[in-house]
Parts: structure tokens; C-alpha cells; sequence
């Protein structure tokens, strides 16, 4: 398995530089292109999906000895499988014989991968297990083979497991560095062991893959394009009317909320717990349920942590990971105009059940495949995209919060919970990425 | 006991379905809305059915359909600004008469969706179908008439990525 992938392609001359960031104007502009240009969409994939860490499953999806998940890496198709010793392995999901996808399945738990086409198989590591009718090769193919083509790195932190194509990446705590105390943060919400991400709902939208990294840390849409949603979700069959502003949901307006952007291009967008409206996270639950969740997690963790962990954090971890409360979100650019989002409920440990039932509910009804607020999220990125391929407006803005904004000892931005801190935070480590000379 | 066609009760079914498909075509979602007995469950499965505690597509009581239907009405719900247009299509029902005295029906319904509009508008004009097995279990309401105290709709597409669900189905 001496094989490497080959290095991306080298890039086409792009005409100028994506983004402008001005400070003695206090602006910060991205270029429209950097959403509809096809040859972009090809760097960010090279430079980006195949160059850096990318999240790619959770632990849990492949719990066991033989299971595992077929999906993309950046647009390569791999096979993440977890073999007998406990190792999860990634490789290309691509037989050494003439090029067939040796796993068509989406996830399964299996001992053996053997290529549908002329019965080549391999193992849960990829090595090469059989070679049929080997006697009409060279006696030593197998040895030169070695077996399918590793991704070369995979590491996992608090069971989020990241991979990448380029060997020469630093370890995965190290380039997480900035972000891994608001994954923790994320991660102590299930007690004792990690969450379990359940059977993922999947959406599609006709929109770049940027609208729904930036759309999960934006404050400021919550009141215009979930105005629907609040109302409904405020709505009483046959009883009053509860104005949609007046609603606990509006949760993120509060002037308690912060925007951060984080080094490496990751955010957050955050609402401080207090008890007091007695949520998890945004999720409106039973007493019952917040209660006994308080109790464990201030059993665990202690009064003040138990506190903080009841507030909720949007969590971007840069390009593709977005951690919400209980839930996983994973970004997949299929082109430049198509996107696929899948959203993993997190089933959090060492809680009774109902209380992971009752969010599980309310994360459906608010973000799932028919949910009263997710769905108005989607269409924005139709509208976008349909905006962004127009000549003449080549720059949007993205200095809201801009000259307010306040840089920490740990080199964060910290904005208001309606501030586009943590998207400026994305584009420049973009920019860093796309605009280096090769 | 199977129903079959000349039966009282698989017309008065076929009614029911055929009355269901055209509310929802006509948004007349307040009238579909009775359809439904008070306890009565509208459910989508991801997996092929309804599992208490599985993720799902849908699972709505009497008071999560009345806030869906408020919301598609009643509010600016920008994934159905512009709405979608459908055309059902109910086919291949079976009837089957439960000994207390509720019945059970499978069926296939094919949901022709279009929201209005072009392709010079991202996610507008495409025309999708969304083919399913609906399955229903239905009580004589309080004047003997039946009504709807579970439905649940299995989607043909319900393990791929699916885009803008935000139709009744
Ligand atoms: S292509 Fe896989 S065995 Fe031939
Ligand atoms: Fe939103």
C-alpha cells in the first residue's frame, strides 16, 4: 500500500482574489463568483476538501468490528470501515483491478469487501484479500498491489473522526487547536461516553455548499426567515395568538448572544444558558426532561458548567462539521450550485430516555426533513444562488458588526449574536487556502 | 376479511382517499384537517416504518398537523413562497375489515409536485414526483363516518436527499 494519490491539479490563472477585506473602510467583501464559478468550486475542492482535514463520520456510525460507511472525501469516493482490532480505515473506494466501486452500499457491516465485477476482494484494512484466478497474473501482483489506496490520514477527537487526503497535514489536535474547547463544550452534553449519531435525515438544496456553512452561525436571519416557523411553533390550536417576536425561540436576538470567529476559520454563534426559560439548548422540553437533564449534568460536571452546557452553541468546525445542540450536520458540495446536508441526531449518554426522545422530537419538528424552520433555511440558498450568478453585483457585504468587534488574547473575534464575525473568520482562512500560490 | 371493490366499505374508503388527495391539491388544509380523529397520528418513516423512538420524517399529533397547517397558511413560509402545485395520483387500494371494527388500507400514492416558476430561479419549475405507500388505519368518527387515526406514508425516495419537503403529503 505504497500507493499515494496523486497531488491535485495544478490551478487554472484565476482572475484577481475572492476576497476584500478593507479595514481602514471597515468592509469586508466576498466576490459573488467565489459561489457560482465552477473553476472556483474545483480549487476549493484540491485545495480545500482534498488538501485539508475534513470531517467524515461519527465514531458510532461505524461502532462495531466490520462496519462500515461509503461516502465522499471531498469528491473521492471512500469506504470508512472499522476493522477487527478497533482501527476505523479509510481507503478509495476504488478496486486495484480495473477501477469498479468495490462497496455500493451506503452503510452495512460486512468481513469482506469483494469487488462486484470480477470477485477481487479485500479486507476491513483494504489490504488485498484475493486475487480470483490469480495464476493468469504475475506471481508477485499481489505484493505490488498491496491493496486499496489509504486515505493517508484519519484521526478522531471526542468521536468525531476526520480525515485527510494530503499526508503532510498536522496532527488533528493541533489543527483544531482554537475550536476543540467549543467541540468539548459540544461533546460534554452527553455524559460519561460520546453521543450516538442516529439514522441521519438528508436534505438537497440547489445552492453552493458556503450558504449552509455560513446560514448555521447567522443571528441574524432568525426573525424574517423563521418568522414562520417561531409563529407556528408558537401557534395554540384554538387559543390566543402569541406574537412570533415575543416567543423564546427568537433565542439569538438576545443581547446576551456572541458571534466568535475562530482562527483556522471556524465560529460559533452562541446563547448563554441561564435556566431561567428552561430549554436545552433551543429546544423547548417538558420540566420533567430539563430537570433531570439539569440534575446529571450538574452531577457531572458541576453547578456552573451544568449552567452553560443548558445554553446553546452553534459549533462550525471548518469546511463541512456543524455541531447544534444535538445535532450533527455534515456539508457535502456535490457541485458548485448543489449541496447535500445530512443531520445526525446526537443521542446523548448517561441521560434517561425520554429526555433524549423529547429533543429528538423537537429537533425534527423544528430542523428535520419537514421541519418548520429548516425547510425556510434551504430555500434561501436557492434564492442565493440564483442572485449570486449575476454580473454586476460582484461583491457581497459582509462587514456587518465590523467595526465593533473585539479581538481576544486568543485571537478570537468576538461580535454580536447578529454579526458576521464568524463568517469573516471562514473567508479568510478560505482565501488563506485558495489564494496561496502553489 | 379483505374488502374488494363492490364492497360498501371499499367505496367508502376509495371516497375518503379520493376527497383527501383533492384537499391537499386544493390546499384546503383546514377541511383536511377534519379528517383526522382527535387522537388520530400523521406519520413518515426514514426507515421502512414508524418505530417509537427511530428518527423520522413526520410524526404529528392533532396539535403539531394543526400548527403545520397554520404555518403553510397562515404565515410567510418562504419554502412554499411561491407554493407548490400537486396532483395526486391514489392506486393499487387494499381494504382490510379489522375485527374491532376499524379498517385498515394500503395504498399507493403518487405525488406530482411543481412550485410555480422557471428554471431562471434556483429550485423553481422542476416537476418532481414523489411515489409512496401510504398505509392508514381508519375508525367510524362520532356520525359513523370514517375517519383517518393513523396514516403513515413510506416515501420511495425517503433514504436519498431530499429537497424542499414542505408539502403535506
Ligand atoms: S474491477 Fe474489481 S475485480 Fe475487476
Ligand atoms: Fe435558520
Amino acid at each position: 500500500m505504497t500507493d499515494q494519490l496523486s497531488p491535485p491539479p495544478a490551478p487554472q490563472q484565476l482572475d484577481g482574489r475572492w476576497v476584500d477585506q478593507d479595514p481602514a473602510a471597515d468592509r469586508y467583501r466576498v466576490r459573488t463568483s467565489a459561489y457560482s464559478d465552477p473553476a472556483v468550486f474545483d480549487l476549493e475542492m484540491s485545495r480545500i476538501f482534498e488538501s485539508t482535514w475534513v470531517y467524515v463520520c461519527h465514531e458510532s456510525e461505524v461502532a462495531k468490528a466490520g462496519d462500515f460507511k461509503s461516502t465522499w472525501l471531498g469528491r473521492q469516493p471512500i469506504i470508512a470501515a472499522r476493522d477487527r482490532t478497533g482501527a476505523i480505515n479509510m481507503m478509495l473506494n476504488v478496486c486495484r483491478h480495473r477501477g469498479n466501486a468495490v462497496c455500493r452500499t451506503e452503510t452495512g457491516n460486512t468481513v469482506i469487501f469483494q469487488c462486484p465485477y470480477h470477485g477481487w476482494s479485500y479486507g476491513l484494512d483494504g489490504k488485498l484479500a484475493g486475487i480470483t484466478d490469480r495464476n493468469r497474473y504475475p506471481s508477485d501482483l499481489a505484493k505490488q498491489i498491496g491493496g486499496l489506496v489509504r486515505v493517508p490520514r484519519v484521526e478522531s477527537y471526542r468521536g468525531l473522526v476526520f480525515a485527510s487526503l494530503n499526508p503532510d497535514v498536522p496532527e488533528l489536535r493541533e489543527h483544531l487547536g482554537p475550536v476543540l474547547p467549543y467541540i468539548d463544550h459540544w461533546a460534554d452534553g452527553s455524559i460519561g461516553a460520546e453521543y450516538v449519531a442516529r439514522t441521519p435525515h438528508k436534505f438537497a438544496y440547489p445552492g453552493n455548499w458556503k450558504f449552509q456553512a455560513e446560514n448555521s452561525l447567522d443571528g441574524y436571519h432568525g426573525r424574517f426567515v423563521h418568522e414562520s416557523g417561531f409563529a407556528a411553533l408558537a401557534h395554540e390550536p384554538g387559543g390566543t395568538e402569541v406574537a412570533a417576536d415575543k416567543h423564546e425561540f427568537m433565542a439569538f436576538d438576545s443581547k446576551a448572544g456572541l458571534t466568535r470567529g475562530i482562527p483556522g476559520g471556524h465560529g460559533t454563534l452562541e446563547s448563554p444558558g441561564s435556566g431561567l426559560n428552561r430549554q436545552i439548548g433551543v429546544a423547548k422540553v417538558s420540566d420533567r426532561s430539563f430537570d433531570d437533564y439539569h440534575a446529571a449534568l450538574s452531577e457531572a460536571y458541576g453547578a456552573e458548567r451544568a449552567l452553560s452546557l443548558l445554553g446553546s452553541r452553534h459549533v462550525l468546525v471548518f469546511p463541512n462539521l456543524v455541531l447544534m445542540d444535538l445535532n450533527i450536520r455534515t456539508i457535502t458540495p456535490i457541485s458548485v450550485d448543489r449541496t447535500l446536508v445530512h443531520s445526525f441526531f446526537a443521542e446523548a449518554q448517561g441521560v434517561p430516555a425520554h429526555v433524549n426522545n423529547e429533543r429528538l422530537h423537537d429537533l425534527q419538528v423544528r430542523l428535520g426533513t419537514t421541519g418548520f424552520v429548516g425547510l425556510d433555511d434551504l430555500e434561501m440558498f436557492g434564492g442565493n444562488q440564483t442572485g449570486v450568478h449575476a454580473r454586476g453585483m460582484e461583491w457581497i457585504e459582509l462587514s456587518r458588526g465590523l467595526p465593533t468587534e473585539q479581538v481576544n488574547e486568543a485571537g478570537e473575534h468576538i461580535g454580536a449574536a447578529s454579526d458576521e464575525t464568524p463568517f469573516r473568520a471562514f473567508w479568510t482562512q478560505w482565501a488563506a487556502l485558495l489564494e496561496s500560490e502553489v | 376479511m379483505l374488502s374488494t371493490a363492490l364492497d360498501p366499505t371499499y367505496a367508502q374508503v376509495a371516497t375518503l382517499l379520493h376527497r383527501e388527495a383533492r384537499l391537499l391539491d386544493n390546499l384546503e388544509l383546514d377541511q383536511w384537517l377534519e379528517l383526522f380523529l382527535p387522537h388520530g397520528v400523521y406519520c413518515s418513516p426514514l426507515g421502512a416504518a414508524c418505530v417509537d423512538g427511530e428518527p423520522v420524517i413526520l410524526l404529528d399529533d392533532d396539535r403539531l398537523r394543526r400548527q403545520r397547517v397554520f404555518r403553510l397558511l397562515q404565515t410567510p413560509a418562504y419554502a412554499q413562497r411561491p407554493a407548490s402545485r400537486t396532483v395526486r395520483q391514489v392506486s393499487n387500494v387494499e381494504v382490510e375489515l379489522q375485527a374491532d371494527g376499524q379498517v385498515a388500507v394500503e395504498c399507493v400514492v403518487v405525488i406530482h409536485e411543481v412550485r410555480v416558476g422557471d428554471e431562471r430561479q434556483y429550485g423553481l419549475g422542476t416537476l418532481r414526483v414523489l411515489p409512496t405507500r401510504t398505509r392508514y388505519l381508519l375508525s367510524p368518527g362520532p356520525d359513523g363516518a370514517l375517519l383517518i387515526a393513523r396514516k403513515e406514508v413510506v416515501l420511495l425516495m425517503r433514504e436519498a436527499p431530499l429537497e424542499n419537503l414542505s408539502i403535506l403529503l
